[in-house]
């Protein structure tokens, strides 16, 4: 299982913007709200959760609203964790 | 009005003055003309063609190399017209299927090549092509499917002895030209084209940098020879 805090430092290591998620919950704005998360980032961390935490997400498994708030990236994560 | 003026005041901050002035103008031409007029600002970019992997490969994905029309091209949203004249030119099409359904296709064109916008040819040399129409389902946009079909096509060329591809980005898409210099593409070059019916004007920065024809059959020769390294890693 990813936690949020994992979640969060993926994101902030791709971003190059340590520190700056720290305070974020799970309600928080991603996709929207963080304006260097891109197309880019959201390649770079289905890359780096399939490599390290043994995830596999299908391109056609993801929709705009999974990457909404960090949250709903977390539990379309774990949903589909080995 | 101060709705009006905000957003005109957005537009210029976010795509500088000439660029938005280019843009003013190539609307009322094309509205005034119907579309057979307009002022069309194109700025080419140069991208080295490796074939280091990008994204872990997806064993569900097969890619077909097309060099002539099949009927699975029909899926994508284009004219049936269109797409068959493509090939009508030394033209590659990397077609991207997932259990059977295709997901993308990218195109690329060898040698000379025919822009469809206005009149002007692309001169390729031999370890470049001209890569244009790079098409994703959307429900695959999100995710990995670009990356993957660039990966694969890029794989083909290499075996192909192609080390850079070229393409041409409107100067009005603000979002492609970000994009394109994200993915480390290097711009090497502009060119301005007025089109009044079957007059066109082009200036730019290419040879032969400036045209002037009034035939339809008559076309500036763009030549990228010289935006060529000898390898990729030097550029």
């Amino acid at each position: 299982m990813l936690s949020l805090d994992e979640l969060k430092t993926i994101i902030a290591d791709i971003l190059q913007i340590p520190g700056r998620l720290d305070g974020l919950g799970r309600d928080d704005t991603l996709l929207g709200g963080i304006p260097e998360f891109d197309s880019m980032a959201v390649v770079s961390v289905l890359t780096t959760v399939e490599d390290n935490y043994g995830i596999t997400v299908d391109d056609d498994e993801i929709s705009a609203e999974d990457f909404e708030t960090f949250g709903a990236l977390l539990d379309l994560l774990n949903s589909k964790a080995a | 009005m101060r709705a009006v003026s905000g957003r005109v005041r957005a537009v210029l901050r976010e795509y500088g003055v000439r660029v938005a002035l280019g843009f003013a103008v190539h609307r009322l031409l094309g509205r005034a003309s119907g579309g057979s007029c307009g002022l069309f600002w194109y700025q080419f970019y140069r991208q080295p063609v490796g074939d280091q992997l990008l994204v872990k490969e997806d064993p569900g994905l097969n890619f077909l190399w097309l060099d002539h029309h099949e009927a699975i091209l029909e899926e994508i949203p284009r004219p049936v017209a269109n797409l068959r004249a493509r090939f009508e030119q030394d033209v590659k099409s990397l077609v991207v299927l997932k259990r059977g359904e295709l997901i993308a296709c990218a195109w690329f064109g060898f040698g000379r090549f025919w822009e469809d916008e206005v009149r002007c040819i692309y001169r390729m040399p031999a370890a470049a092509v001209w890569d244009f129409d790079v098409y994703v389902v959307p429900r695959y946009r999100l995710g990995r499917t670009f990356a993957r079909t660039w990966q694969a096509a890029n794989t083909l060329l290499v075996k192909a002895g192609i080390t850079h591809s070229f393409s041409r980005i409107s100067a009005y898409n603000r979002h492609s030209v970000l994009s394109h210099q994200r993915l480390g593409a290097a711009q090497v070059g502009t060119a301005l084209f007025l089109r009044l019916g079957a007059l066109q004007l082009m200036c730019g920065n290419i040879a032969p940098y400036v045209s002037f024809t009034i035939s339809v059959d008559r076309a500036p020769e763009l030549d990228f020879g010289r935006f060529v390294c000898a390898s990729a890693s030097q550029c």
